[in-house]
């Protein structure tokens, strides 16, 4: 007797995939916001203040959000293999980190924003080293996901391409990065 | 283990005492020891740099130095286990805890053991912001063979932990540079009254800048602000 398929089976691309749960990518948003805060506190104007503060959220999400999708564009356009969900999950991550580290830097920063007049400069140099980290972690990550996808023919133009797409994207993102840092920064 | 058994172990194998250490029944019993020789350590070592000034300088040096050992690491353990969660190396709490207490009691130590080379140079009477720089040399002289225990001591994940080593060293010195400036003055000024702390003002790096215009003779002034959440509001 023949069995009937009712259902499609489950991609194997798609198993074993977990992308991080809210309660991570809200704790790295909190890590974000909450040293964006901590830095404005010592500030010595209420204008100076108010346009930290969020800064440390928007410029790392907002960079991402807004150059995440031409990622995912050019990466269908250049034919590569791996799973859309998997690059959202490579992206996802780095931010889960980049934030926890943002979120373990808050006492460093506070100490400094109740002390001196630092803290507005540190926590632009810890942005920039973050962010930095955080986009290698998700060339890292796109690349891998790349590998892992796909036969093995052709693997080698397929990183390739992956790789450019990853570290042209890295770039933009960096550079929209910093664009909406020095927007918030009144530059 | 005794209290000179881990003094030793302190000294020749801290990362074995971390392992050692990182269960609940024997951090009980070795707690109040690593605090003792991390406080009695930096408390000696306050009191020769107390002696530059002498009076009343000197126990007051001899109960800032050991805050300025803890304050700084109590609040670079947070960055150090992020850090490290970010190369993917989970570290429990207690671990980070462990770890730390041990590179302060490292530390505390090697302090008190550098106090009497200190103590000649200071009883010699130098400059006096030859001898706030010969402090600040002092304390990174004593201070990484301590801290480098944190980092030996949580699980290497090659090239990312060194990277997450290297930035956690950075805010722990930037930490420790911070809180000396604050917990000021360690060395009186000659002419200044002595007091157990100054206000709050500027900080550490502008601080450092003058110090060192004024050891090779320039002069050029210092007009400091307060600044921070707890500056003078006037």
């Amino acid at each position: 007797m023949e069995q009937v398929i009712t259902e499609a089976p489950p991609s194997a691309a798609f198993e074993g995939l977990e992308l991080p749960t809210p309660l991570e990518m809200g704790r790295a948003a909190l890590g974000f916001a909450a040293l964006g805060l901590c830095a404005s506190l010592g500030s010595d104007s209420l204008a100076s203040a108010s346009q930290t503060a969020p800064s440390g959220l928007i410029v790392q999400a907002g960079a991402m959000l807004l150059t995440g999708p031409a990622l995912l564009v050019g990466h269908q356009f250049l034919g590569l293999e791996a799973s859309v969900p998997s690059l959202v999950d490579a992206m996802a991550r780095a931010f889960v980190r980049t934030g926890t580290v943002a979120l373990g830097l808050v006492p460093a920063v506070l100490f400094f924003s109740a002390t001196s007049g630092l803290a507005p400069v540190l926590f632009g140099l810890a942005m920039f080293g973050m962010g930095l980290n955080g986009l290698f972690d998700a060339i890292r990550g796109m690349g891998q996901a790349e590998r892992e996808a796909g036969a093995e023919s052709g693997r080698t133009l397929r990183d390739a391409k992956m790789q450019l797409l990853a570290v042209g994207w890295a770039v933009l993102t960096g550079l929209i990065g910093l664009r909406i840092a020095f927007h918030l920064g009144g530059v | 283990m005794d209290f000179f058994s881990l003094l030793a172990g302190v000294l020749r194998d801290p990362v074995g005492v971390v392992e050692a250490t990182d269960d609940s029944a024997v951090l009980q019993q070795r707690l109040p020891q690593l605090l003792g020789m991390a406080a009695a350590g930096a408390a000696l070592f306050g009191i020769v740099v107390g002696s530059y000034r002498g009076g009343l300088q000197v126990p007051y040096a001899a109960l800032k130095m050991p805050l300025l050992l803890w304050i700084p690491v109590m609040l670079t353990l947070p960055a150090t286990r992020a850090l490290w969660a970010a190369t993917g190396q989970e570290v429990s709490w207690r671990r980070t805890a462990v770890a730390g207490l041990v590179a302060m009691a490292r530390m505390g130590v090697l302090a008190a053991a550098a106090g009497p080379a200190l103590w000649l140079v200071f009883s010699l009477q130098p400059d006096y912001h030859f001898s706030v720089l010969l402090l600040a040399s002092s304390l990174v002289v004593v201070g990484l063979p301590g801290l480098t225990v944190l980092m030996r001591a949580l699980p290497s994940n090659g090239a990312r932990t060194v990277l997450a080593a290297g930035a956690s060293l950075v805010v722990l010195g930037l930490c420790t540079a911070q809180t000396g400036w604050l917990l000021r003055p360690f060395i009186a000024r000659p002419t200044a009254e002595v007091a157990l702390f100054r206000p709050i003002e500027e900080d550490i790096f502008s601080s450092l800048n003058a110090t060192t215009h004024s050891a090779v003779g320039d002069y050029q002034g210092w007009d400091a602000e307060s600044k921070g959440l707890l500056r003078n509001r006037r």
